[in-house]
């Protein structure tokens, strides 16, 4: 088995939550929240990664951390076998050109006052050039992403919601990396239309033998364009393994009950529904033993006062559940299905 | 598409269905903001070729009645030395707008720089820069001016510079203001991700964005520091005579006032005139790029 | 549709244009719908349809640059296009309310929750311990726990679930007729989407009111709705029984709008269907049919001509000239 590409273990994000005068004055020992909480997964060469999960569960953050945007706590990113997070700003500047990312606003993400020429050739200007004809490389960005040339010319606030997306692409792609990351890419786009940027990631993963990143709460996407998945609650991963064993044999209650929660267009679709009830709980607030347990169907003793341990199930399938699934999941099916 | 902008930050801009000509529609539509462009306009072009068309020379004295009430030869009347008001009326705009451009100039570049660098920079930095920018501003503007005045004795520059250190803390506040609102923007964000460092991210993806707003805010300052100078003028700390400058001769008036009011009045008109005019236009202005306020987005 | 009786709303012929420096947009043309009394109709459709202009144009908080340029809003029989402001205030809230997109900023972030829910029964000639009442009664209602204390707190203590649910309590406080939501739950995680759309459900069986859901959610709208509108560009392309709409789609553009949804494909693809092209220029409109640039199945009558609605079924309609042909094929 070789390197994998990306290699993230253990790896653990911090927010501080007040300065160090006012935790002092309110009695607060620890003021931090814990976004990410001691994560493990790696990327190989052309494999897409799902990290799928609910607002706050801490797959933004992972991403940032990897991109070296927020700083590690503690654990380590390692890219093609360096350790990123062991780098000065100044060592890490290179491999900024081997990882890009996108992020979630799609017009949002780019500078309102730059032309798309400008924006998609900002990479080369940022890391040097050398003698590369600027207008040519992006004429041959947007060709690949399926923009017209004259896009080239438009401001963001000209753009639809999946043209800056395409922009969004383009600039990811400039200076030919390795591994995208990229953050909720259907978000905000008609359904119509969200197949277009799907179809471009197959497509240039196939053309370019792309590694992807994709970080969605969207569950349909993930089946389609993911060799794997990774299931997040409370900045852990609950569940991780190939996409199409964790949709038909999930093991863990919170994948179950995420695979349930999507409703079906369709009026006569039986509802076999898993209810969730209430909310994620606060970050500040983190519950006790098995942190899913306040909103588990099936929880017990044990789940309020021991968290449970990471369990294998079959090849690179693994979870953290005391008391996991053991039958298909049959999710929402048709009466003649 | 005629606006073309170059990742160096300058703008280009085509005559032609370009941003340009839409905002002069636009301001077309304005009837407040055509009366104030007008006036602007007067008073830029009458302190540019004051040369050319003053009736007389401001600086000569003339042999005839002094303190003369508005007449043909002399529209604004005489001051107390025997010199046509309305020259020195005219010629003192030069001195207005000489102020005004370099104290806004220097104001702006400074303000703009030591802002951008407070709402981007480290939190002590940011809280360093703030002492300064109140501790400049709690200074009363004419204890400060008499300070300067005692070092380098009273001048145009004396003026400018006492005005401009004084304008410096209010751009730089709002740059700061908008910069830090900024900096948690996506786009700024993915430009990190990229690895483009603070200085390429404040010159051209924050720089451009806040510059608008803050233009327009100057050019609404401008009767204010006209204001100010005249005010300093009017105290012996600004312009030293013979020179015309609004706020002498409000000054000379002033004293000449139980003789005859023309004076004053002449010397006040303008500033009136300048403040309703940069006033309107600057709020035209304002409405014209405020995104909100837009109907094509 | 239902037509038993008179309907609770009938949208008749409504065309709305905005003014912009680039000339009119004709953002709804000719729309009609008919939302029964205590029935749930969904408005579906993609950005720039205009699914949100009608919902504003209905409830009557539309830009200074909207101008309604024909038809008619007839609710409980007025018409309420050209009604006085004073009139039209007096539906809103009483008769008529909202739920917007976004919870976060829906809510007066400075006025306790109580205080807001207090206000908003402003009319009501009872006195404030009843409205107390009522307001607590409401949020349990919506699953708010604890809500006696919960009146003192203010928005930004609650989360995006919770406000949402309290913005529908909000609306159902007084007791409407008819209820507008736009898109209430797109800002929400898809299990907090369940769950309110499960709350809205046993709320409307319980207060028999009518529901407006404006959505671009095909699942939510086929498990919350009874009668589904299907909206293109500016115009009504479909409407029926959400049964008509999700199983017989009978318009060109509802068909591939149901294949693109990832969550119908059974098979897990690499290659995903989507729609091509772009919606058309609503300040320079074409001829003939809206969908035409973009339909698989065009023809040249399509370009000439704009097609009427027809019928499919009772209560079933689509725009597209493919009916007649099929019609005329028919025996």
């Amino acid at each position: 088995m070789t390197t994998p590409l990306l290699k993230v273990d253990d790896l653990r994000v911090r927010f501080r939550t007040m300065g160090p005068l006012k935790a002092l004055a309110k009695g607060v020992p620890d003021p931090y929240i814990d976004a990410v909480c001691g994560v493990s997964f790696d990327i190989s060469e052309g494999e897409t990664l799902g990290l799928v999960g609910e607002s706050g569960s801490g797959k933004s953050t992972i991403a940032r951390a990897i991109m070296g945007l927020v700083p590690a706590e503690s654990g380590s990113v390692s890219f093609a076998g360096t350790d990123l997070t062991a780098l000065s700003p100044r060592r890490f500047a290179p491999y900024r050109r081997d990882m890009a990312m996108m992020f979630q606003d799609p017009v949002g993400s780019l500078s309102p006052r730059l032309t798309v020429r400008s924006l998609i050739t900002e990479p080369f200007r940022i890391h040097g050039t050398g003698d590369r004809d600027l207008d040519q490389e992006a004429r041959r960005l947007l060709k690949m992403v399926g923009l017209n040339e004259d896009f080239a010319r438009r401001f963001p606030h000209q753009l639809s919601g999946g043209q800056a997306r395409r922009v969004g692409v383009a600039r990811a792609l400039a200076l030919n990396p390795k591994l995208i990351i990229a953050d909720e890419p259907t978000a905000g786009l008609d359904v119509s239309v969200q197949g277009e940027i799907l179809n471009l990631f197959a497509r240039l993963q196939d053309e370019l033998g792309l590694a992807i990143l994709i970080i969605t709460h969207n569950l349909n996407v993930v089946r389609h364009i993911t060799d794997r998945m990774a299931i997040m609650y409370l900045g852990r991963f609950v569940e991780q393994g190939p996409t199409e064993e964790v949709f038909y044999t999930p093991r863990h209650p919170y994948t179950e009950a995420l695979l349930s929660a999507n409703p079906e267009p369709d009026p006569d679709a039986v509802l076999d529904r898993i209810a969730i009830s209430g909310e994620v709980p606060s970050l500040m607030n983190r519950p006790s033993g098995c942190e899913f347990h306040t909103r588990c169907l099936y929880a017990q003793g044990k789940c309020r006062t021991e968290a449970p341990v990471l369990t294998e199930a079959g090849e690179s399938h693994s979870f953290t559940c005391h008391y996991p699934l053991t039958t298909a999941h049959t999710g929402r099916t048709k009466a003649a299905s | 598409m005629s606006t073309a902008e170059d990742s160096g930050g300058t703008r280009r801009k085509t005559v032609g269905d370009g941003a340009f000509m839409q905002h002069l529609r636009q301001l077309s539509r304005d009837q407040l903001g055509m009366l104030g462009l007008i006036l602007v306009l007067l008073i830029v072009l009458g302190a540019i070729f004051a040369d050319w068309i003053v009736p007389y020379d401001p600086l000569k004295i003339y042999a005839g009645p002094r303190l003369a009430p508005p007449s043909w030869e002399h529209w604004f009347g005489t001051d107390q030395l025997g010199r046509d008001v309305l020259s020195r009326v005219i010629a003192g705009g030069r001195v207005a707008l000489q102020v005004a451009i370099a104290t806004l100039a220097a104001a702006l570049s400074v303000g703009l720089l030591l802002g951008l660098i407070a709402g981007y920079g480290p939190r002590w930095l940011d809280n360093a820069l703030l002492l300064l920018f109140d501790a400049v501003r709690s200074f009363p503007i004419i204890i400060f001016a008499l300070a300067v005045v005692t070092l380098i004795g009273p001048s145009l520059y004396t003026v400018i510079l006492v005005v401009a250190i004084t304008s410096i803390p209010n751009y730089a506040r709002i740059v700061r203001t908008q910069t830090q609102a900024m900096r948690t923007n996506e786009f700024i964000l993915a430009e990190r991700a990229m690895g483009a460092g603070p200085a390429r991210i404040l010159a051209i993806h924050i720089l451009p964005n806040v510059i608008g707003p803050l233009l327009i805010l100057a050019s609404m300052d401008v009767p204010l520091v006209i204001s100010v100078e005249a005010g300093l003028s009017f105290l012996g700390m600004g312009v030293k005579p013979p020179t015309p400058s609004w706020g002498t001769i409000l000054n000379d008036g002033y004293s000449y006032i139980r003789n005859s009011p023309w004076p004053v009045i002449a010397g006040g008109i303008p500033i009136i005139l300048v403040t309703l005019g940069f006033t309107f236009l600057g709020e035209a202005l304002r409405d014209i790029f405020d995104p909100k306020l837009r109907k094509d987005l | 549709m239902s037509a038993a009786s008179d309907p609770l709303l009938d949208v008749r012929g409504l065309s709305l244009d905005f003014g912009s420096p680039r000339g009119r947009i004709h953002a709804l043309r000719n729309v009609s719908l008919e939302v029964g009394a205590g029935r749930v109709v969904g408005i579906v459709g993609e950005s720039g349809c205009g699914k949100s202009t009608l919902a504003y144009s209905i409830i009557g908080l539309l830009a200074a640059n909207a101008e309604v340029v024909g038809g008619e809003i007839v609710f409980s029989g007025r018409n309420l296009i050209g009604l006085p402001d004073s009139e039209m205030r007096a539906l809103r809230g009483r008769e008529m309310s909202m739920i917007f997109q976004d919870p976060m900023t829906a809510l007066n972030p400075v006025q306790t929750i109580g205080a807001q829910m207090l206000a908003i029964q402003y009319r009501d000639a009872v006195p404030t311990r009843e409205k107390r009442r009522r307001a607590v009664e409401m949020l349990a209602k919506v699953g708010i726990p604890d809500p006696e204390s919960r009146l003192k707190a203010y928005p930004h203590q609650f989360s995006g679930g919770m406000r949402q649910r309290i913005c529908i309590a909000m609306a159902l406080l007084v007791n409407p007729s008819l209820i507008i939501a736009d898109e209430p739950t797109t800002a929400l995680d898809a299990t907090l989407e369940v769950q309110i759309v499960e709350l809205l459900k046993d709320l409307q069986k319980d207060m028999g009111c009518s529901i407006l859901f404006v959505s671009h959610h095909l699942g939510t709208v086929a498990e919350l709705c009874d009668d589904v509108v299907v909206m293109y560009a500016g115009e009504v392309v479909e409407r029926g029984s959400v049964r008509d709409i999700f199983h017989a789609p009978s318009h060109p553009y509802t068909e591939a709008l149901l294949e693109c949804d990832p969550g119908r494909i059974r098979q897990k693809t690499r290659e995903l269907p989507t729609i091509p092209g772009d919606v058309p220029n609503l300040i320079d409109v074409p001829d003939g049919c809206i969908f035409r640039s973009r339909c698989p199945k065009a023809f040249d009558r399509c370009a000439r001509e704009a097609p009427a609605p027809r019928r499919v079924s009772g209560g079933h309609e689509a725009s597209c000239h493919l009916l007649d042909e099929l019609a005329e094929a028919a025996p």
